[in-house]
């Protein structure tokens, strides 16, 4: 039965298969948002859970990192914070540059987008290194040396950046501060930075490092207040972002009592905020997944339709098989194994296709800059699941419809 | 001992305004290794008897006893049965699957059922009695009108009825592979089938007349007759 009714399901060859590749176009587009989707989960708990734990502080009602002043001695204030001080594992203070100004760097030269953010950070080495930050993963050269006007810079600049990142390369910041200055570096370092995933299109922070003491004397430079932070982060022995939360709170509520007077802070747990764009992806998921069973239903009408046609032009053969002892049940089952070969090749067109779009797009080369889709042993049984389905249903009422054939009524006249 | 038996068997088809009375108290015994010929003019009921008889349809009263059996009450289910167990049927216009070569279409009444290597070796047996035995694994588009019905008469033995149904076998085939054909049924007959057959032609009621287990009978307006009246003489030519 099996083998007469798969070779029945092609004996409209181009039908059959045209059938197939609509099917396998919407079971395509339901892997590919799948593995999207995939990939795009995985790095975001990824990097929830590397934030799990981490409270940053900021100077209050300030717009931007840059424009945020934290003095030197907050640090010990922040240890002092009753319910916080004794729970803090470390800490590291970290002064940015402003960043807005480093979209069009030196002339022609540019990152991918003109959105995209070139920002120098200062951080206070020995407490990098406690903290295992970027000093910490260097994947070429060395750690920068301290007052030598040098920087370690963000793996990804490698490949995107149009200007020289090679090692012993002079890279050239323009502060645009009111008055404009150049900041001059010698990069002596790469460190480890993975890329959000997302396509190209969308922008990207990188961030090169040098030790605040030579960002300060830069800054000194613009005649901007120095010898602050901009942020300070703290890590909390916690498993979940509620209990982070719970730290941020107590310091927002210990600087609402004026505990680090005069200066006022905010703080918030990281990952708090990594959720809450974990419920956006959610809102985009759904979404996903109803433009991809759209997508299914379309193909799966083109299973419908290819076996209703098939059925109706051969009513006559399924009276004779009635003729010859066939059953309701086997006419049934036949039809429906037809619609199941549809539905299974469409499932391989659609692994097939979707795999080689999955891989284009997330590799390196593709307009979509390495986007973040991966594979999954669930996205697959997805796809399958999906194709039997549609195969079932496709073949369900032209199944009725071939197993209710009245012989005597079908062969009236012959 | 009769094989099949009607008892006042009638079938009918529309409302009242527009009822047709296509078979109408019918008495009929159907020996067993017998071969009858029905005939009559279009829409005289032939075909209507053939399918009753082959549990294609069923009455609208009477009964069709079939070893003391009322296939008429018989659920679809057990009537698949009866039609695979017992009937063997073959059309005016074979109805050949395209894409099956001629084994693949004498075999497929065993499809749902599993296809044995016994079973392969019947059909091809089969079609070394309808003398298609080198043919096998043509494809059925190149064959012959003549060569097509006797695959199809090959799939109607395969089951090993009892009772062969043919519904104008020679409709569509030429007077001399048409004679080849009665000869191949007749041939099935003398091996202990029954058959009854529905036709026009009226060569094939007189073949059937002249072999000793032969009966031809005749039907019009859905009542039978052991013989033609004059006006039965005067059919419209065959479908």
């Amino acid at each position: 039965m099996l083998k007469f009714s798969i070779k029945n399901a092609f004996r409209k060859k181009s039908t059959a298969i045209l059938s197939s590749i609509g099917v396998g176009i919407g079971l395509m587009l339901v892997f590919v948002i799948g593995a999207f989707t995939a990939g795009v989960t995985a790095q975001f708990q990824e990097n929830l859970s590397e934030t799990i734990g981490i409270v940053e502080i900021l100077e209050k009602d300030v717009l931007g990192r840059e424009n945020s002043h934290l003095p030197i001695n907050f640090t010990k204030d922040l240890y002092n914070t009753p319910n916080v001080g004794e729970d803090i594992l470390k800490l590291t203070p970290e002064t940015q540059a402003p960043f807005f100004y480093t979209s069009n760097y030196s002339g022609e030269d540019k990152l991918v987008n003109v959105q995209d953010t070139l920002t120098l950070i200062g951080i206070n080495l020995t407490l990098d290194q406690i903290w295992g930050g970027p000093t910490t993963k260097i994947l070429q050269g060395n750690i920068f040396n301290l007052e030598k006007n040098e920087t370690i810079i963000d793996s990804r600049l490698l490949t995107v950046a149009q200007f020289p990142v090679s090692i012993g390369d002079n890279i050239k910041i323009k502060l645009d501060l009111g008055g404009t200055i150049l900041v001059n570096l010698t990069i002596v370092g790469v460190y480890q930075e993975d890329d959000i995933g997302a396509p190209s299109f969308v922008p990207r922070q990188y961030y090169i490092y040098t030790d605040i003491q030579t960002l300060w004397n830069l800054l000194d430079k613009s005649g901007l207040e120095t010898n602050t932070y901009s942020s300070i982060k703290l890590r909390f022995n916690v498993k979940t972002t509620q209990e982070t939360e719970k730290y941020a709170e107590e310091i927002n509520t210990y600087s609402e009592s004026g505990g680090y007077a005069p200066v006022y802070v905010t703080a918030t747990a990281l990952s708090a905020f990594l959720e809450s764009i974990g419920e956006t992806f959610a809102l985009f998921d759904a979404f996903a997944g109803i433009i991809g069973f759209i997508a299914v239903l379309a193909g799966g009408t083109a299973i419908i339709v290819t076996q209703l046609m098939s059925v109706t032009t051969r009513l006559k053969e399924f009276a004779i098989l009635k003729s010859t002892g066939w059953k309701n049940r086997h006419i049934f089952t036949n039809v429906i194994i037809e619609s199941l070969t549809l539905g299974i090749l469409g499932a391989v067109i659609g692994l097939t296709l979707g795999s080689i779009l999955v891989l284009f797009f997330s590799s390196g080369g593709s307009p979509f800059g390495g986007a973040s889709a991966i594979i999954t042993l669930p996205g697959v049984i997805e796809v399958v699941a999906y194709a039997l389905g549609l195969g079932i249903l496709g073949g369900l009422y032209p199944g009725i419809k071939a197993a209710r054939v009245r012989p005597v009524v079908v062969l009236k006249g012959e | 001992m009769s094989l099949i038996t009607l008892k006042d068997v009638s079938k009918v088809y529309g409302e009242e305004r527009t009822l047709i009375k296509a078979l109408y108290h019918i008495d009929l015994k159907i020996e067993k290794g017998k071969i009858i010929t029905v005939m009559g003019p279009s829409g005289s009921g032939k075909s209507t008897l053939l399918n009753i008889l082959g549990a294609m349809d069923t009455p609208s009263s009477g009964e069709v006893l079939v070893n003391e059996i009322d296939i008429g009450k018989l659920p679809e289910r057990k009537l698949a049965n009866y039609r695979k167990e017992q009937i063997g049927f073959v059309f005016q216009s074979f109805y050949l699957i395209p894409n099956l070569d001629v084994l693949g279409n004498v075999l497929l009444p065993k499809v749902p059922y599993g296809i044995k290597d016994k079973d392969r070796k019947r059909a091809q047996e089969l079609l070394d009695i309808v003398g298609l035995g080198d043919r096998g694994h043509s494809k059925v588009g190149i064959l012959s009108g003549g060569e097509s019905q006797r695959v199809a008469i090959a799939r109607a033995l395969i089951n090993d009825p009892k009772v062969i149904l043919a519904d104008e076998p020679t409709g569509n085939l030429d007077s001399e592979t048409g004679k080849s054909i009665i000869e191949l049924l007749i041939k099935l007959v003398e091996e202990g089938k029954t058959i009854v057959i529905v036709t026009h032609d009226p060569r094939i009621a007189q073949v059937v007349s002249e072999h000793p287990l032969g009966k031809n009978i005749w039907i019009k307006d859905g009542q039978l007759s052991d013989e033609p009246t004059y006006d039965m003489y005067c059919w419209d030519s065959p479908t």
